[in-house]
């Protein structure tokens, strides 16, 4: 069965689907397994609303996605200010399409650390491709509680310099096993993110959170709030949805 | 063989068809408004003007078979008090696409339309259609390259990265009694065009092929352009244009061939600040046959994306000519941009459009020219 990060960001992959599951002395290799094989899904299809604040104002963008298998994702906005933007990632890169222009723009190496759409989200939170395990070695660091909920406290640190983050705290729901915290730092040691998940709720069989609210810990008083209006899960997605010529239609 | 009257009532036939309700069966409408107040100032005089734009735009993209697309524009201001306005219809393109198998989709797309090949921001010899360089170059824009054709074209997927792109260039209606609007006629079908484009990927590199034969003046342009990253984000084209019908030169009509090329590369990199704001730097060049190269360097800076600023500019290497803009973007709610620019331009290069900036750049003198340009735009 394919696995999918089922979201429309890579950050989500810590925070959408579980199913309870009776917890008792796992490993946190075992802890991060449940998170993750509990997203499973085919496919999936969502309308989002993103909504960035920071000193300067704030702005609202809403979008479409869908995505199937755990490398493509397709988003495509639909507030007037973007509409017809299209974002594609597949395996390791990145396209943009800007309708106006009619360009299509890969996107590599430093340009990937560019934040989508003026939101606390970078275009390298979306690649991936890889399991949690595959991309950190895992350590669990005790238990606690978020927002009343109990939580087992995880720390990831990457395998790879390459890698988005190279460590992140994640606090992992020892009942729905999804993730209510998340910590995203720096080689040094530096804060650079931080992600609370909650509108917790069960849909099509998934337990997901529809609410993330992303605090870039480097800009003051910024934050990207980012929910889930619909979301469809194992509906039928084309695999051509994932095309040059799917982002330039 | 076709009569000219034949002809004219074809081309009539086509303007009614054109006229005729269309394919928009649940139409979106946003509409862009941008109210724009400038002062230039150039040899001890100084104008001040007032405009706006409003550019509307209807689509259905809820449609996975047809993808209609209607741009309206409209330059709004005031003559002698009265309120007049300019409209043109930028894009007005229909795609659909067309099942050949059961497993294989082609897409077509007919009207004015763009088509972006090669790449550049500004200097983009892999561009064959547009030109590599453009007629008329607004630094404070915020898309500089956006010029369409009308065309058929053709799209047919060879894999995820990999396309097959032909394209026929059909020419527009000329005019028959000096500017009037209303008289106009078809020109021969002689002077129709087309090519194609091929693009793939080598390994990690973006490459791209492609030609266009133009019958307004008999002329071939093949081009090869390729895109990659290595420690920065790099494309690089090149293209030959030669010639071999008339070509008019300073209004008479003269048998000639000519051989013209193009060589233009790009740097691109960002890097984020150390407050997490984002730097951007990026440079273009080009190498021009008939003309002195040039450069586009451009470093943008941003403590926030809805807070943003910029420095570019174009540089003819003659030493003379010479357009920089310097800007900043604020967005302090959904939809509403404010901005500020400020521009100068020094040097007489014409033709290129390259020392122009929101001016034409036939006026230019010697003597620099300076404009400031605050603009509100909303979007709906």
């Amino acid at each position: 069965m394919k696995r999918t990060a089922t979201g429309i960001i890579g950050v989500v992959i810590f925070a959408w689907t579980a199913l309870p599951v009776a917890a008792a002395d796992l490993t946190a290799e075992e802890i991060v397994e449940r998170l993750e094989s509990n997203q499973v899904q085919e496919t999936n299809h969502a309308t989002a609303t993103m909504v960035v604040r920071d000193r300067f104002g704030e702005r609202t963008s809403t979008m479409e996605s869908w995505s199937k298998g755990r490398d493509v994702t397709l988003i495509e906005f639909t507030s007037p200010a973007e509409r017809g933007q299209k974002v594609l990632r597949t395996e390791n890169e990145i396209y943009l399409f800007y309708p106006d222009a009619a360009e299509l723009i890969r996107l590599q190496g430093a340009a990937l650390r560019e934040s989508m759409l003026g939101s606390d989200i970078s275009y390298e939170d979306m690649t991936g491709g890889k399991t949690l395990l595959e991309t950190y070695r895992v350590e669990l660091l005790g238990e606690e509680t978020i927002h009343g909920h109990r939580c087992y406290k995880v720390g990831f640190e990457a395998r790879r310099r390459n890698a988005a983050y190279p460590r992140q705290t994640v606090w992992i729901d020892t009942e729905l096993f999804v993730a209510r915290r998340s910590e995203q730092y720096a080689l040094s040691g530096r804060l650079l993110k931080e992600i609370e998940m909650d509108r917790i709720e069960t849909i099509g069989g998934y337990t997901i959170a529809r609410r993330m609210i992303i605090s870039d810990a480097l800009k003051r008083n910024s934050s990207t709030e980012f929910t889930l209006d619909d979301v469809q899960f194992d509906i039928q997605v084309d695999d051509d949805l994932f095309s040059l010529e799917e982002l330039s239609w | 063989m076709v009569g000219r009257r034949g002809v004219a009532l074809f081309a009539a036939a086509l303007l009614f068809a054109a006229a005729a309700p269309g394919a928009i069966a649940e139409p979106t409408t946003s509409i862009d408004l941008e109210i724009i107040n400038a002062v230039a100032a150039q040899d001890d005089e100084s104008v001040a003007t007032g405009l706006g734009t409003a550019t509307v735009e209807f689509s259905d993209a809820s449609n996975r078979v047809v993808r209609p697309r209607l741009q309206i524009e409209s330059a709004f201001y005031e003559v002698d008090g009265r309120a007049s306005a300019l409209f043109t219809v930028p894009r007005a393109e229909v795609k659909w696409r067309l099942p050949l198998s059961e497993s294989y989709t082609a897409r077509f797309t007919a009207g004015r339309s763009r088509l972006s090949w090669g790449d550049g921001v500004v200097f983009n010899a892999g561009d064959v259609i547009n030109g590599a360089e453009p007629n008329t170059l607004d630094l404070t824009a915020s898309v500089l390259r956006d010029e369409t054709v009308w065309l058929l074209s053709g799209y047919f997927p060879l894999g995820r990265y990999a396309f097959f792109e032909p394209l026929l260039l059909i020419p527009g209606l000329e005019l028959t009694a000096g500017t009037d609007p209303a008289a106009v006629a078809p020109v021969g079908a002689d002077k129709s065009g087309g090519g194609f484009r091929l693009q793939w990927k080598t390994g990690q590199v973006k490459s791209e092929t492609g030609y266009v034969y133009r019958g307004s003046d008999e002329s071939h342009a093949p081009y090869l352009s390729l895109q990659g990253n290595l420690y920065v984000d790099w494309y690089a084209a090149v293209s030959t244009r030669v010639t071999t019908g008339e070509v008019e030169e300073d209004g008479g009509v003269s048998a000639t061939e000519a051989k013209g090329g193009n060589a233009t590369v790009g740097l691109y990199h960002i890097a984020q600040g150390p407050r997490g704001g984002s730097w951007s730097f990026r440079l273009e060049g080009i190498v021009r046959a008939g003309g002195d190269p040039a450069l586009f360097p451009e470093v943008t800076w941003g403590p926030s994306d809805l807070f943003t600023t910029f420095l570019r500019s174009t540089i003819v290497l003659d030493g003379e000519s010479s357009a920089s803009a310097v800007g900043v973007n604020w967005t302090p709610a959904t939809g509403l941009t404010l901005a500020l620019f400020g521009s100068l331009a020094t040097g007489t290069e014409t033709g290129s459009g390259l020392a122009g900036s929101v001016v034409d750049p036939e006026v230019l003198s010697d003597e620099p020219l300076t404009t400031v340009t605050a603009l509100i735009r909303y979007s709906f």
